[in-house]
């Protein structure tokens, strides 16, 4: 028995767009535990927003199976699914678009209540009012509608939502990208505090490496569909090991005036097209250590520590160590 | 050093609503030639209607009451629209943070810069195009012949970025206005893009204003900093003491809210509490009183003046005392 929340392996989605297939997903594997924070880092189009659309079952996986508390969602049907279901929620990134519009606060906050069937008007009434005021917006405020708020409040007004159903998971797809960074602080001390007293735990995902640092118990580095390493935080704060890790790690605009640019080192080179088909390493037209094997075997994840894993061919090779940290 | 942008005592008010509902509210900026500035504030404080202003680029619901805005020396509130035409391009560009809004989806690559090139004489029909591949090349287009031949939708969010920076410096502008340059892009295309501004700066000598809300692009890339607040500026200096060494409350208080480094994951981030004031609801006293946590009576009386001390420049009546 493990305390494993959420167990996803080998996880596959293609879409097919008017330019062909796209694998957005490939081979993703991970676990989250109760109550911990697992963060999914990476670029824009890396595939995060699919794992937790599909996580959050608002994407069908072509191929892979999630655990929920040691049930197979995919091998159930669509009623034996619905009670599961509640236990896993999502918050978007836009709180100006992921709203809607024309129902009002308190409508919005109690809609899984309804969808799920629980509790009357009075019930859910008393719920809102006390959901909103858990995450710091005035209960009086129910009946306005989303327009009238600010940023990081239609943040709040989605936390509220996602968290009325008490759920034990929630999907957090760039909470706090479209917020200034006093909200943004805000946002992120509600959540941690949120977390703390009902033990929820989050697929944090997020572009922004300083964020995550501060928020995630584990951390995963997605390339182009495929997980690239993932570890335990201090693990990968100590020793971030594959070459994107790092290069992303680098590339984090960082607020010490006397680390300029002129003197950093920048990534070149294009990213491969996601819609041809790759052989060997994603990484290797940007990866400043890339040698003759990267380009024709994909490098699979293996072990660089205890717990952590990173996808590259220099793991492990005895000499790889000094020729990494020389980089 | 010469003053390339001098923007004295600048207000722009938002028209159709309450007399006093300015945007921007006693403006003073200055950027000199080949200088990097800095334009940091929260969502709203007023960064993208200052840039407008110097363009004569305003939302028709917002117009200039007040003040002086100097472009290379001359005022370009006293400008026609033909010489304010000649001024766009040449004297100072925009480049956005969303490049549709300057790129025309229906024109290649090539003929959008050719064309820029042409209104202002800076070429013919017949050195275009050669040009063109020189200014792709500049701003180190891969591929550049292909991809002049191509449509905006055909380049990535990083190369649609460098087409129209490349559409910015068709004509050698001596200020690069910079709005948000790279927000919309990834960490490491970011860098290369801002590199790319900082390579142009040293080779063509033009100055950069650079508005952004990201303090780490700030440290990166700029020689001074202006941060602004609910229309105004409210500190201004250069880069290290700035960040190092910030007087304002409000520039502290941006500064502390940044997960730290090495702090202790089970500290709570710093907040600044509630919100940057709406135009107009701000009547008197210093406008980042209510969220302050150094204010009292007379900040909500009186609205502090700039104060200089040393290379700082504040407006605050309790400023952090210098280290
Ligand atoms: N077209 C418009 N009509 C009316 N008001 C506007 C218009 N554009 C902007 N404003 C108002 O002017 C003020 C300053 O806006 P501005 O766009 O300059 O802010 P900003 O500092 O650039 O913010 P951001 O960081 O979100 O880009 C805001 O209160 C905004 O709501
Ligand atoms: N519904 C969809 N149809 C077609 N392509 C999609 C769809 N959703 C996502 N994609 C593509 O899948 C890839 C991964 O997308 P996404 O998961 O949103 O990335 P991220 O969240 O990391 O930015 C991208 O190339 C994206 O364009
Ligand atoms: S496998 Fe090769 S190309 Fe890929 S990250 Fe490792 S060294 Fe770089
Ligand atoms: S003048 Fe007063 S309210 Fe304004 S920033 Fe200074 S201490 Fe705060
Ligand atoms: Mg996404
Ligand atoms: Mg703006």
């Amino acid at each position: 028995m493990t305390d494993d929340l959420l167990v996803i392996r080998d996880l596959r989605k293609t879409f097919s767009t008017p330019s062909g297939a796209l694998t957005a997903v490939s081979q993703v594997s991970l676990s989250i535990k109760r109550g911990e924070t697992y963060a999914l880092a990476g670029e824009s189009g890396c595939g995060k927003s699919t794992v937790g659309k599909i996580v959050a079952a608002l994407v069908k996986p072509d191929a892979g199976s999630i655990t929920l508390d040691g049930n197979d969602l995919t091998a159930l049907s669509p009623r034996q699914l619905r009670p599961l279901r509640r236990k896993v929620q999502m918050i978007f990134q836009d709180p100006f678009s992921s709203l809607n519009p024309r129902a009002t606060v308190r409508r919005i906050i109690e809609e899984p209540l309804i969808v799920h069937g629980l509790g009357n008007r009075g019930e859910r009434r008393r719920k809102v009012a006390e959901m909103m005021d858990r995450v710091g917006l005035r209960p009086e405020a129910a009946d306005r509608f989303p327009h009238e708020f600010s940023g990081g409040q239609r943040q709040r007004i989605g936390i509220a939502r996602a968290l009325i159903l008490n759920p034990d998971l929630v999907v957090c797809d760039e909470p706090v990208s479209a917020l200034d960074v006093s909200v943004q602080a805000q946002i992120l001390n509600l959540l941690k505090d949120l977390q703390r007293e009902l033990g929820t735990a989050y697929l944090f995902i997020s572009h922004d490496l300083s964020v995550i640092r501060h928020m995630a118990d584990r951390i995963a580095v997605m390339h182009l569909g495929q997980l690239v390493e993932t570890a335990p935080r201090a693990s990968f704060w100590a020793n971030p090991t594959h070459p994107y890790s790092r290069a992303l790690i680098a590339a984090r605009p960082d607020p010490n005036p006397r680390n300029r640019l002129q003197d950093k080192p920048v990534l070149e080179g294009e990213l491969p097209s996601p819609f041809e088909k790759r052989k060997g390493c994603d990484f290797r037209s940007r990866c400043p250590l890339a040698f003759g094997l990267c380009a024709e075997v994909d490098p699979p994840l293996r072990p660089s520590a205890p717990d952590h894993y990173a996808a590259c061919h220099l793991v492990d090779e005895p000499d790889s160590r000094n020729h990494t940290a020389a980089a | 050093m010469n003053a390339i942008l001098d923007i004295k005592g600048l207000r722009a008010c938002l028209r159709g609503r309450s007399e006093n509902a300015y945007v921007i509210d006693g403006l003073d900026l200055t950027v000199q030639e080949g200088e990097v500035v800095a334009l940091v504030g929260e969502s709203g404080s007023g960064k993208s209607m200052t840039a407008f202003s110097i363009l004569q680029l305003l939302p028709p619901a917002i117009h200039i009451t007040d003040g002086t805005i100097l472009l290379g020396g001359h005022d370009v509130m006293k400008m026609d629209v033909r010489t304010l035409r000649q001024v766009r391009g040449t004297q100072a560009s925009i480049v956005f943070q969303e490049p549709m809004t300057s790129l025309n989806p229906l024109m290649t690559v090539e003929r959008q810069i050719a064309e820029m090139l042409l209104i202002h004489g800076k070429a013919t029909r017949r050195t275009a195009p050669g040009k063109v591949i020189e200014l792709l090349e500049l701003v180190r287009m891969p591929d550049a012949k292909r991809r002049a031949k191509q449509y905006p939708h055909n380049l990535s969010g990083g190369l649609r970025q460098r087409a129209m920076i490349a559409l910015a410096l068709a004509c050698e502008p001596r200020l690069l206005i910079a709005d948000e340059p790279t927000t919309a892009l990834d960490v490491t295309i970011q860098q290369q893009i801002l590199k790319l501004l900082l390579d142009l700066r040293d080779r063509l000598g033009m100055a950069i204003l650079l508005i952004t809300h990201d303090l780490g692009v700030v440290a990166e890339m700029a020689d001074r900093v202006a941060v602004m607040y609910a229309g105004r500026i409210v500190e201004h200096g250069p880069v290290v003491e700035l960040l190092e060494a910030p007087r304002h409350p409000y520039t502290h208080g941006l500064l502390s809210c940044l997960p730290a480094e090495h702090a202790d994951p089970d500290e709570r981030l710093t907040e600044i509490p509630g919100l940057p004031p709406q135009p107009g609801s701000i009547r008197q006293g210093c406008p980042f009183a209510p969220r302050c946590p150094r204010s009292d009576a007379i900040c909500t009386e009186v609205e502090p003046a700039m104060t200089s001390d040393g290379a700082s420049h504040y407006k605050c009546h309790h400023p952090w005392t210098a280290p």
